[in-house]
């Protein structure tokens, strides 16, 4: 009897457990793309579709295999649904309903500069980027938008994300793809997939963690002001 | 006009709870599901000894698992994970037993099939898990949910 309960708790341990960081994963996911202007539905089948393409890819193939678009040398060049294609419509809409400013344009420029300087094309691995320089881009993105607030308005978010995407896309995939191609000597069919880590790319990463630094220096300056008038009411008084 | 935006923001808030919701249940069916498929394979102390123990488990696709076996418990075969002499332990090769002194050396990549005596390898015994139509979304499953486990409860 004590056996019989003591497997039965270990098979809904080994049950729930991983739910429960999926569904950790999932709210933290879905706030982001709510932030930036989803509905909460769009979020929730979006955010879904992520994880499990991401944990469990196996279950969606073929949906989740790379779409390869043309050949250089033995070079296989494509692009990849979860980490390329997603971000890239996802920010490519919401920009076109809500008509980015030049400023946004402009703003691409320096984050663009930041992700090639922060990765580095490796020929077995593709364009990689080591903690901490993978946030770099990111931080930029989030600092560009806080400082520009007046002119993005309601938008900061989708700004961040959209500019975490196209930075990294110009910056990192397409200024390092030439030494990739050219500078490494190979003799057999090699694939190079733009947005291949899936979820895990830094195409959609750095979308949402410019997101959260957004948030997160919108906070600490409204926390300063707000510590601020306080200091200054009580040296009055 | 205060009493709409209240009543708009309690169901923005209602719809978000009920998405929320909906996608925890969601998820709780799907695993229940699957893993309930792969208890019912495996027996519900395989399955849990799989996590505890996972090198001893193994999933290989059926066109590599050899037809005429002698040996196989309630959902699979047990084969012996045998490393040649000498090896360094990174050699896989995959032995189905025949009786206690002789089995057959199948190997995976060249597709033969060799008799050999017992005493010429040691090595540990592991259970292989074939895949079959219906339960290929669960053997993937289980075999994510596995590395997920190990890697939070290291």
């Amino acid at each position: 009897m004590i056996n019989d309960l003591s497997t039965a708790i270990s098979i809904i341990s080994i049950i729930l457990l991983p739910i429960f960081f999926i569904f950790i994963l999932y709210r933290f996911l879905i706030e982001v793309f709510i932030s930036i202007s989803l509905s909460i539905q769009q979020a929730a089948i979006i955010t879904l579709f992520i994880i499990i393409s991401t944990f469990f890819p196996n279950i969606l193939f073929p949906l989740t295999d790379p779409i390869i678009l043309f050949n250089i040398s033995y070079w296989e060049i494509g692009i990849h649904p979860i980490g390329f294609i997603m971000p890239v419509l996802i920010s490519s809409f919401l920009l076109y309903r809500k008509k980015p400013s030049i400023y946004f344009f402009l703003a691409l420029i320096p984050v663009s500069l930041m992700a090639y300087i922060s990765t580095s094309a490796v020929v077995n691995k593709g364009i990689v980027s080591p903690f901490p320089l993978f946030l770099f881009p990111s931080i930029m993105a989030a600092t560009i938008i806080v400082l520009t607030k007046e002119k993005v308005g309601e938008q900061t978010c989708l700004y961040a994300f959209s500019l975490g995407v196209f930075g990294i896309i110009i910056g990192a995939d397409i200024g390092h793809f030439p030494q990739l191609i050219n500078n490494y000597a190979i003799y057999s069919s090699i694939q190079a997939i733009f947005g291949g880590a899936s979820g895990f790319d830094l195409i959609l990463l750095s979308g949402i963690f410019a997101v959260l630094f957004v948030k997160l220096f919108l906070y600490l300056i409204e926390f300063f002001k707000i510590n601020h008038y306080k200091i200054i009411n009580h040296v009055n008084t | 006009m205060e009493g709409m935006k209240r009543n708009n923001k309690r169901e923005k808030s209602l719809n978000k709870k009920n998405t929320h919701l909906s996608v925890f249940i969601l998820l709780l069916l799907l695993t229940t599901i699957t893993n309930g498929l792969m208890v019912v394979h495996m027996g519900p102390s395989s399955f849990i000894d799989s996590f505890n123990h996972p090198e001893k488990y193994m999933f290989l696709p059926q066109d590599q698992i050899v037809s005429n076996l002698n040996n196989s418990n309630q959902f699979g075969i047990i084969v012996q994970k045998q490393f040649p002499p000498n090896s360094n332990h990174q050699d896989l090769n995959l032995c189905y037993r025949i009786n206690k002194d002789k089995y057959v050396l199948y190997s995976s990549t060249s597709h033969f099939n060799q008799i050999k005596n017992s005493s010429q390898y040691v090595g540990d015994v592991i259970t292989v898990i074939p895949d079959t139509p219906l339960s290929t979304i669960s053997l993937y499953w289980w075999q994510q949910t596995k590395n997920l486990v190990q890697q939070i409860i290291p």
